[in-house]
């Protein structure tokens, strides 16, 4: 595995997010499928479209881990704002609050913490950068 | 900045930020953020169809707070369900429900991420504990959220769910793509709403739009 993905698995799993680290590694190992043209039996020159699947380059592997972590550390968040306007967009439903609770619990959970919102916009930056780079 | 800068930097901006999204701590955290996306586009939908929407918690009472929980829930159980959203569709009354498990054709019950079921099926079954029925489901969405690739397994299970619910709209929506699971879902004769995100506004706009055609065909 490449080396700054394999530095970035490690932080995400001291992170105490082990599930992004094997979402990513598994999206790894699967590798990706590509069409390719074979001769066809008794063809002669006659070609053929197949499949196979290869591993991913470094660099395909290094995209893979930035997109993963912009979705969950910087997406995540403009969807849930994203789903409350559009419910709220509704006459009847304008004022209405929004929560997620536990099984048996009508406390809301925490998604996102205040501190988190300038925090996201400079991440995204940094992934924007790397995406690039 | 060369590209070990920028690990370096992403790895410190990760560590510094973890802590502030809690929502991180599970995936089913994020999944039901994304189910709610889903159900709210539903809701614009509907809007778009002027249909008449009003918040109701568990015991079908009307509400200020919708609450969604994490797990699936039963429709007569007003601890574990879910509040929904009442709907009035030319006189017609139907229920959007997140998360509640319904009998699918075998008499297994299914958890549906994204559903309307008709309202009186859901009185009934409220009145009289008991499972709400797989002919009575008008809309089926199942919803996935991942960071960059589905796996195929996903498909799969899709497809065997599907098989249990035979109505007109049922689809799989993603913020991801797959060209494997679009190829099982199509050639199965279903259908799937990929690449549907905040990151794609243009793509939840067709989706709205798709929903909304299908619903006004469904919901008279």
């Amino acid at each position: 595995m490449e080396k700054d993905v394999t530095e970035l698995l490690s932080t995400l799993r001291d992170l105490n997010l082990p599930w992004i680290a094997e979402e990513i590694e598994e999206a790894i190992h699967s590798g990706k499928s590509i069409k390719k043209e074979i001769p066809e039996i008794y063809g002669g020159r006659k070609t053929k479209k197949a499949s196979m699947i290869v591993p991913l380059s470094g660099e395909e592997q290094l995209i893979l881990c930035f997109e993963t972590i912009k979705a969950y550390f910087v997406d995540l968040s403009d969807i849930w704002e994203k789903a409350i306007e559009n419910i709220q967009q509704t006459e009847k439903l304008a004022t209405a609050g929004v929560q997620i609770s536990e099984i048996d619990s009508k406390e809301p959970i925490t998604l996102f913490m205040p501190a988190y919102v300038d925090q996201k916009v400079k991440l995204a930056d940094l992934i924007t950068e790397g995406l690039q780079s | 900045m060369s590209r070990q800068q920028i690990i370096n930097d992403i790895t410190a901006s990760l560590r510094a930020i973890a802590p502030n999204i809690p929502v991180l701590s599970s995936a089913t955290r994020t999944d039901k953020i994304y189910e709610i996306f889903i159900l709210s586009c539903v809701v614009r939908a509907l809007n778009s169809l002027g249909a008449q929407l009003e918040a109701r918690d568990s015991n079908d009472n009307s509400t200020s707070t919708l609450i969604f929980r994490l797990g699936p829930g039963l429709i007569y159980n007003p601890a574990s369900t879910p509040g929904f959203i009442y709907i009035n569709y030319q006189g017609r009354e139907y229920e959007l429900q997140n998360s509640i498990r319904v009998l699918g054709h075998s008499n297994v019950l299914h958890e549906l991420d994204v559903c309307i079921i008709s309202r009186a099926e859901a009185v009934n079954c409220r009145r009289n504990q008991i499972d709400p029925k797989q002919a009575q489901v008008k809309l089926l969405l199942e919803c996935k959220f991942y960071g960059a690739t589905l796996p195929l397994n996903l498909g799969r299970e899709y497809l065997g769910l599907g098989t249990e619910f035979s109505l007109r709209i049922k689809t799989m929506v993603s913020n991801q793509a797959s060209d494997e699971i679009h190829a099982l879902i199509t050639k199965h004769r279903g259908t799937e709403n990929f690449n549907i995100s905040t990151v794609n506004p243009t793509n939840v706009d067709m989706f709205i739009q798709w929903l909304a055609n299908e619903l006004r065909q469904v919901l008279i």
